[in-house]
C-alpha cells in the first residue's frame, strides 16, 4: 500500500454556533480515488475548502506528505502540490483556453513571478499547459476564448488548469453539477485517469459515476463522518442505508 | 500581454525621436506645458499600473507624488543646486517606504473599501505637510535652485533649462511606458492580471497575491514618487495641494478617460484633460463647470474606462463581458 499523499486528523470548522465540520479525519493515498458523498449540507465542500486552505480549520491537522499545512494559505498549499476545482466553475473566462492553462503552469513553476521574460522558460511553461489540456482533451481548443466554451468544457478547462499546476492531490468539487450525459460520461472517464501517480478526493452527487470510480467512499451528514470504507463495505453499511441511501434497495 | 517586439521598441524610438523634435517647432511655453502633460501622463501611467492592471483602484498616488516632491525640496540645500543623483533617488526611495507601510495596510481590504482606505491615508499625508511646520504648513515651499546633473565640475543635465527638462520628463515618460509594458509581459505581469481577474482562482494556482499586489502597488508609487519629483523642479514650488485627494481623483479621471486597459492609455487621457483645462481658461472664466460637463459628455460617449472602474471597484455588473473587451484585451499596449 502506497503511503497518505494527504492526512487530516480531527478536522473540525465551526461558523458561529454552526459546526459545519466536526472531528472529520481521512486520509488520501497515491493512486486512489477517495470519493466524499453526503446530503447537502453534510459539510463536504467545507471538507474540500479546509483542505485547499480557502478556509482555516478551527480544530485538527492537515498532514501534506507528512508535513503540518493546516496554517499555510490556498497558494502554500498549491505550492505544495494540492490542486482544486470549484463547484462553481473558476477560471479566466476572458482569456483564451491556452492562456488559462499558462497562468496555472507558470504559477508552479521556477519564475513564478519573475520579472523578465525568458525564452527558455516561456517554451517549458508552454509545453506544460499544452500537456495538460491535451491530458482533458481540449488541445483543438486551444485558441478559443474560454467564456465561449460549452458549461463541461469550461469544467474540463479547470480541472487542465489543476493539471498544469502539476499536483499530488487533486480535489475535486462536485465536478459532474450541471453537466449532460455524456458530457459527464466523459467526464468521469477523465477524472478515473487522473489518480495515476496522484491521490484524488472527489465530493460528488452523481452515485453512478461514484461508484463506478471511487477506491475508497467516505460518507459525511450533519458535518460529520458516518461511514468509511470501501465501497462495498460502505453499501452495504446499514447506518448509511438509512442516513443517506434512503429507503432505495439498489442505488447503483 | 505579448513580450515586447522589436517593433514596438522601433515605435517607440520613433515617437520618443520626434516628441525630442518639439522645442524646436514651438515656444518655449508649449514647451513646458509639454513637460507638464508628460509629468502627469506619467503619474497616470503609474496609476493605471494599480488600477487597471491590478485592480486596486487607489485615491492616494497624489500622496506619493506629492510627497517625493517634498522630500526633494526638503533634501535641497538652499542657496546650491541639488543633486539629481542624490536626491532623485532619496526621493524615490522615500515614496517607496511610505507606499509598503500604506500597502501593507490597505491591501488587506478589497474594492470600494480599498478605495476608501487609500483616500484616508492620502490624507493624513496632505494633513501632515498641511498642518505641520516640516513643509511651510500651508503655504508650501520654494525651490530656488533647480536639480543638476554634474560630473566634477562639468554640469551634464541642469533642470532649470526648459528645452532640457522637456526631454529629461520625455524620457522618463517613456521609460515609464516601457518598464511597465515590460512588466506586464513577464511571469510577474502574469500574476498581477489573474489576481484582478479572479483572486480565489490565482490563490488556488499557487498565485501569492498579496505579495503581487504590494509589489505592484509599490512599484506603482515609485514611478508616481518620479514624476512628483520633476513636477516640484518643474515649477520649483511644492504644496499641499500635490498631495490631496483632488489630484489623486483627477489623476483617475485621466486613467478612465484615457482608458485603463492600454498602458499608454492614461498618458492620451493626462493629454486631453491637462489641455481642456489650458483652453478652457484662456476662454472661458467659469472654466470649471464648463470642464466638468465636457468630461461627463467624454465619459458619455466613450464609457469603456468608467466601466472598467465600477468593474474593479468592484460595483456594478460583473458578467458584463463584450466581445469586443476581449479582443483589446488580446492586444493591449
Amino acid at each position: 500500500m502506497s503511503a497518505d499523499i494527504l492526512e487530516a486528523r480531527g478536522l473540525g470548522k465551526r461558523f458561529g454556533g454552526l459546526a459545519a465540520c466536526s472531528d472529520v479525519s481521512l486520509s488520501v493515498r497515491e493512486g486512489e480515488i477517495h470519493a466524499v458523498i453526503g446530503p447537502n449540507g453534510a459539510g463536504k465542500s467545507t471538507l474540500i475548502n479546509l483542505l485547499s486552505g480557502d478556509l482555516r480549520p478551527t480544530d485538527g491537522t492537515i498532514l501534506l506528505d507528512g508535513r503540518d499545512v493546516t496554517a499555510s494559505g490556498p497558494h502554500q498549499r498549491c505550492q505544495g502540490g494540492i490542486g482544486r476545482s470549484y463547484q462553481k466553475t473558476t477560471i479566466f473566462p476572458e482569456r483564451t483556453v491556452f492562456d488559462n492553462a499558462r497562468l496555472a503552469a507558470q504559477a508552479t513553476r521556477p519564475g513564478a513571478l519573475a520579472m523578465r521574460c525568458d525564452g527558455k522558460r516561456r517554451a517549458a511553461v508552454r509545453e506544460a499547459a499544452l500537456a495538460a489540456l491535451a491530458e482533458v482533451g481540449l488541445e483543438g481548443r486551444a485558441d478559443t476564448p474560454a467564456r465561449a466554451m460549452s458549461h463541461g468544457e469550461q469544467r474540463q478547462l479547470e480541472v487542465a488548469m489543476v493539471l498544469a499546476t502539476a499536483p499530488r492531490l487533486v480535489l475535486l468539487d462536485e465536478p459532474l453539477a450541471g453537466m449532460g450525459h455524456a458530457e459527464a460520461r466523459r467526464m468521469t472517464g477523465l477524472i478515473a485517469s487522473l489518480k495515476a501517480g496522484r491521490g484524488v478526493l472527489l465530493v460528488e452527487h452523481d452515485m453512478d459515476a461514484v461508484f463506478a470510480i471511487a477506491d475508497r467512499l467516505t460518507v459525511m451528514a450533519d458535518g460529520k463522518v458516518i461511514a468509511s470504507g470501501t465501497v462495498e463495505a460502505v453499501r452495504r453499511d446499514p447506518v448509511v442505508r438509512a442516513a443517506y441511501l434512503g429507503e432505495a434497495e439498489e442505488v447503483a | 500581454m505579448q513580450p515586447l517586439s522589436s517593433r514596438t521598441h522601433l515605435a517607440l524610438l520613433a515617437a520618443v525621436v520626434a516628441a525630442a523634435m518639439l522645442p524646436a517647432l514651438v515656444p518655449d511655453y508649449y514647451v513646458q506645458f509639454a513637460a507638464k502633460v508628460l509629468i502627469l501622463g506619467t503619474l497616470a501611467m503609474a496609476l493605471n499600473l494599480a488600477v487597471g492592471f491590478g485592480g486596486l483602484v487607489s485615491l492616494c498616488h497624489a500622496a506619493f507624488f506629492g510627497l517625493a516632491g517634498y522630500v526633494l525640496v526638503l533634501a535641497a540645500p538652499e542657496y546650491d543646486a541639488p543633486s539629481l543623483l542624490l536626491t532623485l533617488p532619496l526621493a524615490v526611495g522615500v515614496t517607496v517606504l511610505v507606499a509598503l507601510v500604506i500597502g501593507v495596510l490597505s491591501l488587506r481590504t478589497r474594492g470600494v473599501y480599498f478605495i476608501m482606505v487609500t483616500l484616508a491615508f492620502g490624507e493624513m499625508l496632505f494633513f501632515l505637510f498641511h498642518d505641520t511646520p516640516i513643509g511651510g504648513g500651508s503655504d508650501g515651499l520654494f525651490l530656488y535652485v533647480k536639480p543638476v546633473l554634474a560630473f566634477g565640475e562639468t554640469i551634464l543635465l541642469d533642470l532649470d533649462n526648459p528645452v532640457t527638462f522637456y526631454l529629461v520628463a520625455l524620457l522618463m515618460t517613456a521609460g515609464c511606458w516601457w518598464f511597465i509594458r515590460h512588466l506586464l509581459s513577464t511571469p510577474f505581469g502574469d500574476a498581477l492580471t489573474a489576481a484582478r481577474d479572479n483572486e480565489r482562482r490565482a490563490l488556488a494556482l499557487g498565485i501569492p497575491v498579496f505579495r503581487v499586489r504590494l509589489i505592484a502597488f509599490v512599484v506603482s508609487a515609485a514611478l508616481a514618487g518620479l514624476a512628483g519629483y520633476l513636477s516640484a523642479a518643474q515649477f520649483g514650488f511644492v504644496a499641499p495641494q500635490m498631495l490631496g485627494w483632488h489630484l489623486s481623483a483627477t489623476a483617475l479621471v485621466m486613467v478612465v478617460l484615457g482608458g485603463t486597459r492600454r498602458v499608454a492609455g492614461p498618458l492620451a487621457g493626462a493629454f486631453v484633460v491637462t489641455g481642456l483645462e489650458e483652453v478652457l481658461k484662456y476662454f472661458i472664466d467659469d472654466w470649471k463647470l464648463v470642464y466638468g460637463l465636457i468630461v461627463i459628455a467624454l465619459v458619455l460617449v466613450a464609457p469603456g474606462g468608467l466601466q472598467d472602474l465600477a468593474r474593479l471597484a468592484g460595483l456594478g455588473r460583473r458578467a458584463s463581458t463584450p466581445a469586443l473587451k476581449l479582443k483589446e484585451a488580446n492586444n493591449v499596449g
